[in-house]
Formats: C-alpha cells, sequence, structure tokens
C-alpha cells in the first residue's frame, strides 16, 4: 500500500463526503490505482463506502466516510512525516555558510544587529523604491 | 524576549525578516487584558483573543511593523532555566537592552514548530554551527527530548557535523 497517497485520501475523506469520482479527482491520480487503494482501505476499514438518503430525488449519493481507525492512521502518519527533515544536502551546506559569515563579522568586531538593520534598511529602500517605480508607471 | 528571526541574529545568520516575534509568559486572562491593553494604546490586532492560538498579531500601525507575540512558543517551557539561559542584547548600539531566547531553547523552538519549514532547519543549523563547542549540550538535548524533536536535532547535528564530539 502507497502510505503517503493512502494518508492523502484519508485526509480528504475526513474533510468532507467526497464520491469516489470526487475523491479520484481531488487526488488526481490515476483512476485504476486509486480505486485499487480505496478497496484496500475499505477492507482494512479505514474507509467506509455509504449511502447518503439526503436527498429526495434521484439517485441516492455513495460517498466515501473516515472510519476512528482512518483518522487515526492519518494523525500516525502526520506524526511520521513531521520525523523527516525538510531541508536538503545544499540548504544545510547554505546555513553553514551562512553561519560561518555571521561569525566573521563578529570576530571583525561589527555586530550583526548593526549589519542586519543596515541590510533590513537597503531591502525597505528597494522595495519602496520599486513600489514608486511602479505606480509611477 | 526576543525569539524569530530577530533572535537568530544573536546565535547564528542574519536574515532579513519583515516581522518581530516575541514570547511572554502570560495565561490566558492576562493575554486577554495584554490585547485589550494594546488596542487602547492605539496597536491594531486583527483577531479576537482564543484560549486555543498560541499567538496572537500586533500592528504598530505608525510604523508599519507586525509583532506576534507567542503566549505558548512550540517546544519552549517557562521555567527557572529557560530565563536563565536568555542572553540580554543591544539592538541600537545604545542603552536600549532586550532579552533573547537562549541559543539551545532558540534550536528548540525552530524545530518544534509545527509548520517546520527549510528556513527553520536552517537557522537551528547556522546557530549550531556557529555556537559549536558554546552551547550546552546536556540542557539543548533535555530541552529537544522533551519537545519531542531529539532525533530530528541528533540527525540535524550529524548531517551539519555540528556535533561537539
Amino acid at each position: 500500500m502507497r502510505i503517503d497517497l493512502a494518508a492523502t485520501i484519508l485526509a480528504y475523506c475526513g474533510e468532507a463526503d467526497l464520491s469516489v469520482s470526487e475523491l479520484i479527482r481531488k487526488v488526481s491520480g490515476n483512476h485504476d490505482s486509486t480505486m485499487a487503494l480505496v478497496k484496500e482501505l475499505e477492507e482494512r476499514s479505514l474507509l467506509l463506502p455509504e449511502i447518503s438518503r439526503k436527498q429526495s430525488v434521484g439517485r441516492p449519493r455513495q460517498y466515501l466516510r473516515i472510519t476512528p481507525i482512518g483518522r487515526r492512521f492519518v494523525r500516525e502518519c502526520r506524526r511520521l512525516h513531521d520525523l523527516s527533515l525538510r531541508s536538503n544536502d545544499n540548504d544545510i551546506r547554505k546555513a553553514l555558510r551562512q553561519a560561518e559569515l555571521a561569525q566573521r563579522l563578529v570576530d571583525m568586531g561589527i555586530s550583526p544587529y548593526a549589519r542586519f538593520q543596515e541590510m533590513n534598511e537597503i531591502a525597505r529602500n528597494i522595495a519602496s523604491t520599486a513600489k514608486t517605480k511602479h505606480n509611477a508607471r | 524576549m526576543l525569539i524569530g528571526g530577530f533572535a537568530l541574529i544573536a546565535y547564528g545568520q542574519f536574515r532579513t525578516t519583515q516581522d518581530v516575534d516575541m514570547a511572554i509568559e502570560a495565561g490566558y486572562e492576562e493575554s486577554v487584558k495584554l490585547q485589550a491593553q494594546l488596542q487602547k494604546l492605539g496597536y491594531q490586532l486583527p483577531s479576537q483573543p482564543s484560549p486555543d492560538a498560541p499567538f496572537f498579531f500586533v500592528t504598530d500601525l505608525k510604523e508599519m511593523l507586525e509583532v506576534e507575540i507567542w503566549t505558548k512558543p512550540d517546544g519552549v517551557v517557562f521555567d527557572a532555566d529557560l530565563l536563565r539561559k536568555r542572553v540580554r542584547v543591544r539592538p541600537f548600539n545604545d542603552s536600549f537592552e532586550m532579552l533573547v531566547i537562549g541559543p539551545e531553547d532558540f534550536i528548540v523552538n525552530k524545530l518544534a514548530r509545527k509548520d517546520r519549514g527549510v528556513l527553520d532547519e536552517q537557522d537551528a543549523v547556522s546557530v549550531l554551527a556557529r555556537q559549536k563547542g558554546k552551547l550546552d549540550y546536556p540542557y539543548l538535548k533535555k530541552r529537544a527530548k522533551g519537545a519531542g524533536v531529539i532525533e530530528l536535532l541528533e540527525t540535524l547535528m550529524q548531517k551539519s557535523h555540528t556535533d561537539p564530539n
């Protein structure tokens, strides 16, 4: 079972009453594989098909409803997702380089707060002049 | 005390930021009183107080500055250790002083954020790098364990080679 897709399907079904076709549109995945996964989630009692009797006219609508263990499944998946790092090697390298630059400033007797204020001032000036130019058009 | 981007400058990299994050120790009732007081002083508070909200926004309309005031910052425990670890900074190079969250609590706060992103992890790595060997590592690990982010912290330290050993 594709755990990430299963969690996505369950989360969608937990947010609203969805028919199978609405669900397939939402996950924008392959029809057959999504259907197979929905079937498996039903077999595991994570998802239940239900018939809506709310409409007085037309065919009764069938939709998918998440079960309490389905909700638990989503919660646990989110917990596992939180365990992974968001940054890649390049992000970490970048942070190390920035820390090194900041340390070099301190070593040179320059206050990082002073430099930060200068940079923020420059950023503000760029933003305001860009806005002025944009408005002048 | 300062947390977030302005606290980061004291310990790690610095980057431009548009808002100021502050943490205060206040229960819900105190927080409501503070919000009412701020409103009386002319600050704008876009949302109604809520007991579940971990922070509230305050906008200084004169300076057009937004401040996030956190009463429940992620992973932060308001206790004597937290207060002891704070650092005084002089952001304007004059006599005006502000308290900044300690570097260890800063790291844990960043990693424990519910909406943690790349930037939060980069901020944590930059503090781990710049403060390598200077941090109180047993305290850092104890706090990270309490916040449920010890494995995240250890993985980041391993990947960034910022473990002191």
